[in-house]
């Protein structure tokens, strides 16, 4: 475009001349002389060409490229330089760009749920005097007073995580997490089954029917999404379980790797006997937490009874939202995290303005040259905004690719981490 | 850049009065470049030097801003561009007339009462 520009510039330049120097030897100047005046007359004409491509709607791509190209020279030319403020850059923003990353999904992503601010886990707390300490795990013992007495929230027991069991069906074998969760725990959350139903109170009884629900992609993978898989049986493990219900496809719970999902059957004995189950509320329509609370506070002096609690230790259960649950034992430490990370980009921007004013100085010769050569003040601050931006947008990227290598990271070794405890607990 | 800078506030004054006497020319008939020179020095009859490199800038600017319209026409077997009023042109040349007579009209007052 700007090629054709220049092309039709000089035509219509030429143009002129030669008429001005045919006008003048017309009039019985020599050639040469005619040629002469006529370039007088017209004045600068590089100077009148160059206003005139400042007039051309891209010229700015052309200065943006040149200033750019120019930036990049300088920046090869101190390499030593360039390197430290890369790295610099890259270290802050990777490092600050991985933990934000944490800390939105930690503390201000909202839950895939409906109406997550509802949403509520319990929790045990335990006071003596000013002392307080807060634990997540509930058992039995605490879940039937809720189911019988929570009359404000709509609740649902389950167990945290996930343990591998072996499926079979048809020919194919697959290692599947599998969770246990109670009756009503979808409805809770507030996602209906695809096709299907969620367990009843009447099957999550001990020794009620084995049933199960598949994730959507266990079933697309097994069943290539058949709605028939409803009713038919698989083999977890050794035992026969009836499908009974198929999720949605976003769908997760807590424990992001299952994808089956079985009866918890909550009892006094084997798991229902340790601080194994998590129990979920939501807040019905028109009830506050606040209202929820004192009447969990109400249900909890019977639960207190059926404990052996140390003497002047009061136990509560206590609805806190299900964002803060689930993140609960990772808060601080992500807290901590993130003020460390922003105190590295703290001392990095400082370095990094050190080293450009250290920069600057040596450069002012060269600057200072510009000048006197007739450079403009806004070409040269413009140059100097031009490396700096480059250098910026370099640093961006590279701290942008780190921050990805980290966050892989942090995901390879944090589901190690959980399949690990999923172990331990099955 | 550096030419702004360089720029006396009269330049930006001639400028303007440029822009008028452009439009005025073109008024008449789309000319190209090298005839609105010749038809500025026929009419000013030399009194007004307007160095013609400053001539292709503003007829530049006249068209981004819609005032010129300018197509290629062929002249003794060779390409030259005419530039034409717009619309917008000629109501900018009304325009910027009224002010041009506005302006002498209240110098002429002040130079006369001054007298």
């Amino acid at each position: 475009m700007l090629k054709k520009f220049e092309k039709r510039l000089d035509r219509e330049m030429r143009f002129h001349l030669d008429a001005a120097t045919q006008a003048y030897i017309a009039e019985g100047l020599p050639p040469e002389e005619a040629r002469r005046r006529a370039l007088l007359d017209f004045g600068a004409l590089e100077l009148a060409k160059d206003e005139m491509r400042d007039l051309h709607p891209f010229r700015w791509m052309e200065q943006i490229g040149r200033a750019l190209r120019y930036a990049g020279r300088q920046l090869r030319k101190s390499p030593a330089f360039t390197v430290t403020v890369l790295l610099t850059l890259a270290l802050c923003i990777g490092a600050n760009t991985a933990i934000f990353s944490i800390v939105d999904q930690v503390f201000l992503r909202a839950l895939p749920y409906p109406d997550p601010n509802r949403l509520m886990m319990l929790a045990r707390s335990y006071h003596k005097g000013n002392l307080s300490d807060t634990a997540l795990g509930q058992s039995f013992r605490t879940w039937e007073p809720v189911r019988d007495h929570a009359r404000l929230v709509d609740s649902a027991v389950y167990s945290g995580g996930s343990g591998g069991v072996n499926l079979f069906v048809n020919n194919h074998v697959e290692y599947v997490q599998k969770q246990e969760v109670g009756a009503g725990f979808f409805r809770v959350l507030g996602i209906q089954p695809l096709i299907g139903r969620e367990f009843t109170p009447q099957e999550d009884v001990p020794g009620g029917p084995p049933l199960a629900v598949l994730s959507y992609g266990l079933w697309r993978r097994i069943f290539n999404g058949d709605p028939g898989a409803v009713g038919l049986s698989i083999d977890l493990a050794g035992a026969s379980y009836t499908i009974v219900g198929i999720m949605p496809k976003t769908f997760q719970t807590d424990a992001p790797q299952a994808q089956i999902w079985t009866p918890l059957r909550p009892s006094a004995g084997g798991k229902g006997s340790r601080w194994n189950y998590q129990i979920l509320a939501r807040l019905k329509p028109g009830v506050n937490a606040a209202e929820a609370n004192a009447q969990l506070a109400s249900i909890s002096q019977s639960i207190a009874a059926r404990f052996h609690i140390p003497d002047g230790v009061s136990i509560a259960l206590k609805a806190i939202p299900l964002q803060t649950g689930r993140t609960l034992d990772v808060r601080t430490k992500v807290k901590l995290m993130w003020a460390a990370a922003g105190l590295v980009l703290l001392i990095g921007c400082m370095n990094i303005a050190g080293i450009l004013l250290a920069r600057s100085v040596t450069r002012s010769r060269e600057i200072a040259t510009r000048l006197a050569l007739g450079g403009a003040r806004r070409a040269v601050i413009g140059q100097l905004l031009t490396e700096s931006i480059l250098l910026a947008l370099l640093g961006g990227g590279l701290g942008f690719l780190l921050a990805y290598f980290i966050l892989q990271g942090m995901n390879t070794i944090s589901t190690a981490q959980f399949t690990s405890c999923r172990a331990a607990s099955t | 850049m550096a030419r702004h800078e360089r720029e006396q506030p009269e330049a930006e004054l001639l400028q303007g009065t440029l822009d008028l006497l452009i439009l005025k020319v073109l008024a008449l008939e789309p000319l190209h470049g090298y005839g609105i020179a010749q038809r500025l020095k026929q009419i000013t009859r030399d009194a007004l030097q307007i160095r013609q490199g400053s001539l292709y800038p503003a007829l530049y600017r006249l068209e981004k801003r819609g005032y010129l319209k300018a197509t290629w026409k062929t002249v003794a077997g060779r390409d030259a561009k005419f530039y034409a009023l717009t619309k917008a042109g000629e109501r900018q040349l009304e325009h910027e007339s009224a002010g041009w007579e506005r302006l002498s009209a209240v110098v002429r007052l002040v130079l006369e009462t001054a007298k």
